[in-house]
């Protein structure tokens, strides 16, 4: 049954930020994020007089965004690295937060885009939509140890590559 | 714990310690406005649906131009992309099915004016045979 007009314009009002900004950050890409936006929406509108409350149309928004997300991320050709393991290697320099500055805040974001899709979609949900981990691995339906495993790889890898990108930007200075 | 709207989440930074990197990366994961055109869309999808159930007619002009065709949950399936495939398939079975059904007809109107012609010719000899008779008891059929 699909959703009352006015009920479905006040959804859209509270949570188009939320579902455009996920399918953004997951897809990297503005078109692909617009069309899942639109395709979550819309399924909402068809099918959301089922659900119950407001937590539970979030938790289906979320959800619903992040599987249309990672599905237009898997159709696209380019793919981002798949050879993060390399990024681990010890060679590549130490933990270093003191040597982050404001530059890697605007770098962040374009070097989230080169994360394998799992890492990414754990950063996402934890560092936009503030989610914990055992929150995260029910929305995705995986494990909690999964979870924790992917979003500190990932924090790792972005670091390093924060690390090496601020380096060359020095050296080019 | 989740946090919904983006003021929660400028308290919850606040409480929470977070690292330098972890810091950085909430501030360039904030939330960003969707595009106009976004809303703009839903705005025609809200305005077909309820003009397809006022009137009952598929095809919508929406205030800001264009034509938008609302389709129905039937035949939504045509929207896949094996759609097109299924549709040839059909097509196909469907010219045989056809070519099928009429040969069946013309089978069944062959034998059926073959039972006739049987039943004329049936009917004739028994005629025959009966004129016969009444000939032979000198009955003038002629009259």
């Amino acid at each position: 049954m699909a959703l009352e007009s006015g009920e479905f314009r006040r959804l859209i009002e509270v949570h188009q930020r939320m579902v455009f900004s996920l399918a953004l950050r997951v897809t990297g890409e503005h078109g692909a994020a617009e069309e899942v936006a639109q395709d979550v929406f819309l399924e909402l509108h068809r099918g959301g007089e089922k659900l119950e409350s407001e937590d539970h149309i979030r938790f289906w928004l979320r959800r619903v965004t992040v599987h249309r997300a990672t599905d237009a991320l898997r159709k696209k050709s380019r793919q981002p690295e798949a050879t993060a393991e390399e990024w681990m290697d010890e060679q590549y320099v130490q933990d270093n937060t003191e040597g982050l500055n404001a530059a890697v805040v605007v770098l962040l974001e374009e070097l989230l885009r080169t994360l394998p899709e799992q890492m990414r979609v754990v950063i996402v949900l934890r560092y936009q939509e503030d989610m914990l981990p055992d929150e995260i691995a029910k929305l995705l339906g995986q494990p909690v140890a999964t979870v924790k495993s992917n979003l500190q790889r990932g924090l790792k890898l972005l670091r390093r590559k924060a690390d090496v990108t601020m380096k060359e930007y020095v050296r080019e200075q | 714990m989740c946090v919904n709207s983006d003021d929660e989440m400028k308290q919850h930074e606040e409480v929470e310690q977070l690292d330098p990197l972890e810091a950085k990366l909430r501030k360039a994961l904030e939330r960003v406005d969707a595009p106009p055109t976004l809303r703009q869309f839903l705005e025609t999808a809200i305005e077909a649906q309820e003009h397809q159930k006022r009137t009952g007619k598929l095809w919508f002009r929406p205030k800001r131009g264009g034509l938008v065709m609302v389709m129905p949950k039937p035949w939504r399936w045509m929207m896949s992309p094996w759609a097109g495939g299924a549709v040839a398939a059909l097509l196909v079975a469907g010219v045989f099915a056809t070519g099928e059904h009429v040969h069946r007809v013309h089978e069944r109107q062959a034998q059926a004016t073959q039972q006739f012609e049987q039943a004329t010719q049936i009917t004739d000899r028994t005629l025959e045979r009966a004129r016969e008779k009444l000939r032979k008891a000198g009955v003038n059929l002629d009259q």
